[in-house]
C-alpha cells in the first residue's frame, strides 16, 4: 500500500490510518465533500436572499395598506350609524385585517434573525420556515389591500 | 495658435470645476401658481411626534435649520442598517454643525416604544440634540412620510408614498424639499452631502458655521 503514495509523509500517514487506497482517491474525497458543502452553503444564501426579497416586497405594500385603512376609517367615522350597519361592520372588518395583517409582518420583522454561525441543517430548516412565515403574510397583506379596495369601490 | 488652445482647455476645466460650487439645489415636487401670480411649492405640513428622550418634536425644533428625514423601523432586517450606516456618516460629517439636524420616523410603533427608540440611539452613540428619533400615532407617521416621499421621488408619475427605498431626504429651513438620495447608496449619499453643503451655502450665507 506504501508504494501507491507519492508526497509528504503525513499525507502518506493520513491515508493509511484511515484505510485510503490511492492518493487521488483522498483528493476525489475532499472535491466531493466540499462541492457538497458550497452547494449547501449557496442554497441556505439563496433561502436566505429569497426570505429577505419576499420581505422588502410586501413592505413596499405597507404604505398603500396604511393609505386604505386611514381612508375606510374616515369614511366609517362619516357614516350614520343606523342607515349603514351593514357597510360599517365591514368596513371595521377590512381595517382590523389590514391591521392584523401589518401587525403580523412587524412581529416578524422583530423576531426574524439571519442564521449566520449555525449549523447548516439548522440554518436551513429555519430559513424555510421563515420563507414560509413571510410569503403568507405577504399574501395577507395583498388580499387585505384588495379586500379594502373592493369595499372602497362598491361605496363610489 | 497651441497657446489659444491650451488656454481655452483650461478655461473650460476651470469652470468646470467652479460649477458645482455655485449650483443651487431645486425645490422639488409639484409647484402651483398662487392667485398674485406667486410660485408655491409644496412644503412639509405641521406635525408632533415624539422622540428617544420623550420630548415632543415638531416643526419648531427645526426652526432656522435645515434637516434630513428618514423613516426606518429598529429590526429592519435588510435595507434600514445600510440607511442608518450612511445617516452615520452625516451625522458625523456636520456633528458640530448646529445649522443642521436629523430626524428618523420609526413605522414599527408597536415595538419601536421610547424605551426602544432610546436604546436604538445609546447603540448608535447618538446625540439626541441632533439626531431625533421618533415615534408617534401610526396613521400619522404614514400619512406625513406620503408627504415627504410624494415630493422627493424620481418619477414624477408615480404615486408616492413610503416605499421602503431607504431614501433620505433633505428639507429646507422653510419646509421644502430640496434633495433626496437611496440612503442605501453610499456614493448617492456622497452626492447628497454634497447638495446638504450646497443648502447650507444658499440659506445661510452670512453664517460661518
Amino acid at each position: 500500500m506504501q508504494s501507491a503514495f507519492v508526497g509528504p509523509p503525513a499525507l502518506r500517514y493520513f491515508c493509511q490510518k484511515f484505510n485510503i487506497m490511492r492518493v487521488h482517491h483522498l483528493f476525489w474525497g475532499i472535491l466531493i465533500f466540499s462541492t457538497a458543502a458550497c452547494s449547501n452553503n449557496q442554497h441556505i444564501q439563496q433561502l436566505q436572499e429569497q426570505t429577505e426579497a419576499v420581505h422588502d416586497e410586501a413592505m413596499k405594500d405597507l404604505a398603500t395598506l396604511n393609505r386604505l385603512s386611514r381612508s375606510l376609517k374616515k369614511a366609517y367615522a362619516e357614516l350614520d350609524s343606523v342607515s349603514n350597519e351593514t357597510l360599517k361592520a365591514q368596513m371595521g372588518k377590512a381595517v382590523e385585517q389590514m391591521d392584523k395583517a401589518e401587525s403580523e409582518m412587524m412581529e416578524w420583522m422583530a423576531q426574524y434573525r439571519s442564521p449566520e454561525g449555525k449549523p447548516a441543517s439548522e440554518a436551513k430548516v429555519y430559513l424555510e420556515n421563515e420563507l414560509s412565515k413571510i410569503s403568507k403574510n405577504r399574501d395577507d397583506i395583498r388580499n387585505a389591500i384588495q379586500a379594502a379596495q373592493a369595499l372602497q369601490n362598491s361605496g363610489k | 495658435m497651441k497657446y489659444l488652445i491650451a488656454s481655452l482647455l483650461l478655461l473650460f476645466f476651470w469652470s468646470a470645476c467652479i460649477t458645482p460650487e455655485n449650483k443651487s439645489l431645486p425645490y422639488l415636487g409639484e409647484r402651483r401658481l398662487a392667485a398674485n401670480g406667486d410660485t408655491i411649492y409644496p412644503s412639509i405640513r405641521d406635525f408632533t411626534f415624539i422622540d428617544q428622550d420623550s420630548q415632543w418634536v415638531n416643526n419648531a425644533t427645526f426652526a432656522n435649520k435645515i434637516y434630513v428625514v428618514d423613516f426606518f423601523f429598529i429590526h429592519c432586517p435588510t435595507i434600514c442598517p445600510k440607511v442608518k450606516a450612511n445617516g452615520l456618516r452625516i451625522y458625523q460629517k456636520f456633528l458640530h454643525d448646529n445649522r443642521i439636524m436629523l430626524l428618523s420616523h420609526t413605522i414599527d410603533v408597536k415595538n419601536d416604544t421610547i424605551a426602544a427608540l432610546r436604546q436604538h440611539a445609546e447603540k448608535l452613540h447618538i446625540d439626541s440634540q441632533k439626531w431625533k428619533l421618533v415615534t408617534g400615532n401610526k396613521d400619522d407617521i404614514y400619512s406625513i412620510a406620503d408627504d415627504y416621499y410624494s415630493i422627493a421621488k424620481e418619477n414624477p408619475e408615480a404615486p408616492g408614498g413610503f416605499d421602503h427605498s431607504g431614501r433620505l431626504i433633505l428639507v429646507d429651513k422653510n419646509r421644502h424639499v430640496r434633495s433626496f438620495c437611496n440612503g442605501t447608496d453610499a456614493e448617492d449619499t456622497d452626492r447628497f452631502m454634497h447638495d446638504i453643503e450646497i443648502l447650507l451655502k444658499e440659506q445661510f450665507p452670512t453664517d460661518a458655521k
